[in-house]
């Protein structure tokens, strides 16, 4: 008679002491979080509601991202995949940048997205450009620069500079690191989104979709909660005005604002905002504008999650590349208007 | 010497030989995150708490959340079984328990907003882009937070609170006091969110007339008095200082 028999292979190390372990620490957690909350530490109440608000206003678009990831991994044709591969390199990253106009998601979700294409044989420069490219170009960050910006004379410079600086930029990125292979610029990730070993028939696609729905979000969402952390923290004890001295020197009040959108970690529909109240402190538009541009494209919380998309090499170049550009392109226009 | 025949693949994967269908523990245990965070954010919508965290302008992401993991949850825990092998690893456990985090310390913690030591770091709200846009002050408007945001970056705006000058207004808002307050005065505020609590800005009114060591910083209260410009500032001279409830919407929206 045959018997059935259960085929996962348990890790060893596993044990019931290692998950009471686990799940003491949780209590432990909590129970600081209860007994040091309700203000009686206001530091403490300010680091875990911007946490919080971190956590909750991007994990839905990891998730989003994760979606679309996984309809990319399982159910867009190859074909599909190879069109885009056999646009002329010229050609791969405007329309990828442009392709950034019909996605309005987040950077949080724009950046597994951009992970499974590469995997799935996009081109990396044009997989890049979409991801810095998409949550800049965006109708909804157009829409949010506009209110943002409306009534003070800017509003056409601030709305139109930051897509084309935007797209340029993420352009110019895709370009630099656009010429290695997708195994040079990713990290192996170690993790379970690979299928276990099959034998016989294989899963349904569908079977195949949620497993990579769950390994694409866990994968992306410890790096959001570790870059949350981080930027949290940052907004709780960095005074904003410490860059309030900087606005009337060259170059490095664009640094400056670069900096700062680096470390507050905003949301690309909320940032223009941010950036609107700087003027009173008498940063420019090409300031401004380069928080706009830079900031999507580099923070804390997105830092953390290149870390663990690509390797570290590459997080330098794209940072580095960036940077550069966004300094380069804000210069040349703050000459250009003054 | 000789040694007895190993069977290599039964030694070293002894349960490879019969495989059959099986629970995948990975993908239970991420469904199990997934329908975490699900809970939590359904959660979050029925409580209200999401008001805590997000502006009403984006507060639809939470729904949204709430629909898109459980969806996940569900779909990766009916998809589970399956034939093949998985691991679980410790690793994948202490991945699990660092995304569960995040919901234990919202929970556990009291509800709380930003306050005084959060004010202290920020740029204030400039309300000069709203003067145009919403185009709703004018010579017969409520006079708001964002009235004052308006009128202090914003020449029309100054030009019109001034004409207004010891008109009768209301606001709702938490005290605080900055190195530079007298004792006679305190600073009412008001944090205005457009996406989420990370991007907060304050919208600050200096309140004069305040009856020494009534106020504790922190504490909601109800201003109600006459508005003067006065020169970039704006100032209320208080006829009452009420104690308040903290507002079911405590951040304001543009």
């Amino acid at each position: 008679m045959a018997t059935r028999r259960t085929a996962i292979i348990l890790d060893r190390s596993v044990n019931g002491r290692f998950l009471a372990g686990v799940v003491a620490g949780l209590a432990a957690l909590g129970f600081a979080a209860w007994a040091l909350g309700g203000g009686r530490a206001g530091w403490l109440q300010t680091w875990m509601v911007i946490f919080s608000s971190l956590i909750i206003s991007a994990l839905p678009f990891v998730a989003l991202g994760a979606v679309a990831a996984s309809i990319v991994a399982v159910f867009v044709p190859m074909s599909a995949i190879e069109r885009i591969g056999r646009l002329p390199r010229p050609l791969q990253l405007p329309v990828a940048a442009v392709a950034g106009v019909g996605f309005p998601i987040c950077e949080c979700g724009s950046v597994p997205l951009a992970r499974r294409l590469m995997l799935r044989g996009v081109p990396p420069g044009a997989a890049i450009t979409f991801m810095l490219a998409a949550p800049v170009v965006n109708p909804v960050v157009m829409a949010s620069t506009f209110v943002a910006y409306r009534g003070r004379g800017s509003t056409l410079l601030m709305v139109g500079g930051r897509v084309l600086l935007g797209a340029s930029i993420a352009m110019a990125v895709g370009w630099v690191l656009g010429r290695k292979m997708p195994e040079e610029l990713l990290r192996e990730s170690g993790e379970p989104d690979q299928a276990p070993v099959d034998f016989g028939r294989p899963e349904s696609r569908w079977g195949r979709f949620f497993g990579h729905v769950v390994g694409d979000f866990t994968f992306m969402a410890k790096y959001l909660v570790g870059g949350a952390v981080v930027a949290a923290v940052v907004q709780t004890f960095l005074p904003q005005r410490i860059v309030q001295g900087l606005s009337a020197v060259p170059v490095i009040e664009i640094v400056a604002m670069m900096g700062l959108a680096a470390i507050l970690s905003l949301c690309s529909e909320s940032d223009a905002f941010i950036a609107s109240s700087f003027s009173q402190y008498g940063f420019g538009p090409s300031s401004q504008l380069a928080f706009l541009v830079f900031g999507p494209m580099v923070d804390m919380k997105l830092g953390a999650m290149y870390g663990g998309t690509f390797k570290p090499s590459t997080v330098g170049a794209l940072v580095a590349t960036a940077a550069v550009a966004t300094l380069g392109f804000s210069l040349w226009l703050e000459l250009a208007i003054g | 010497m000789k040694t007895a025949p190993v069977d290599v693949l039964r030694a070293e994967v002894p349960e490879l030989a019969p495989a059959q269908s099986g629970w995948d523990r990975t993908r239970l245990l991420g469904a199990g995150v997934l329908g975490a965070w699900a809970a939590m954010f359904w959660f979050l919508q029925l409580s209200g708490r999401l008001n805590l965290y997000l502006s009403t302008r984006t507060a639809w992401i939470v729904p949204t959340g709430a629909v898109i993991l459980s969806l996940g949850s569900v779909g990766a825990a009916a998809t589970a079984r399956r034939r093949g092998l998985a691991t679980s690893t410790r690793r994948g456990v202490v991945v699990a328990a660092i995304l569960i985090a995040p919901i234990v310390l919202m929970t556990a913690a009291p509800p709380a907003t930003l306050g005084s030591f959060s004010s202290s770091r920020k740029a204030q709200f400039s309300g000069r882009g709203l003067w145009t846009y919403w185009g709703a002050f004018d010579e017969n408007s409520e006079i708001t937070f964002f009235f004052v945001a308006a009128s202090k970056y914003w020449e029309g705006g100054a030009n019109l609170l001034g004409r207004r000058a010891g008109d009768e207004a209301s606001f709702v808002g938490f005290a605080e006091r900055w190195d530079s307050t007298p004792s006679d005065e305190l600073v009412l505020t008001r944090f205005v969110v457009t996406c989420c609590v990370a991007d907060a800005t304050p919208i600050s009114i200096r309140v004069v007339n305040v009856p020494p060591g009534t106020v504790e910083d922190d504490s909601w209260i109800e201003v109600t008095g006459q508005v003067y410009p006065v020169g970039q500032d704006v100032i209320v001279v208080a006829d009452s200082i009420e104690p308040a409830q903290a507002p079911d919407l405590p951040y304001i929206t543009p």
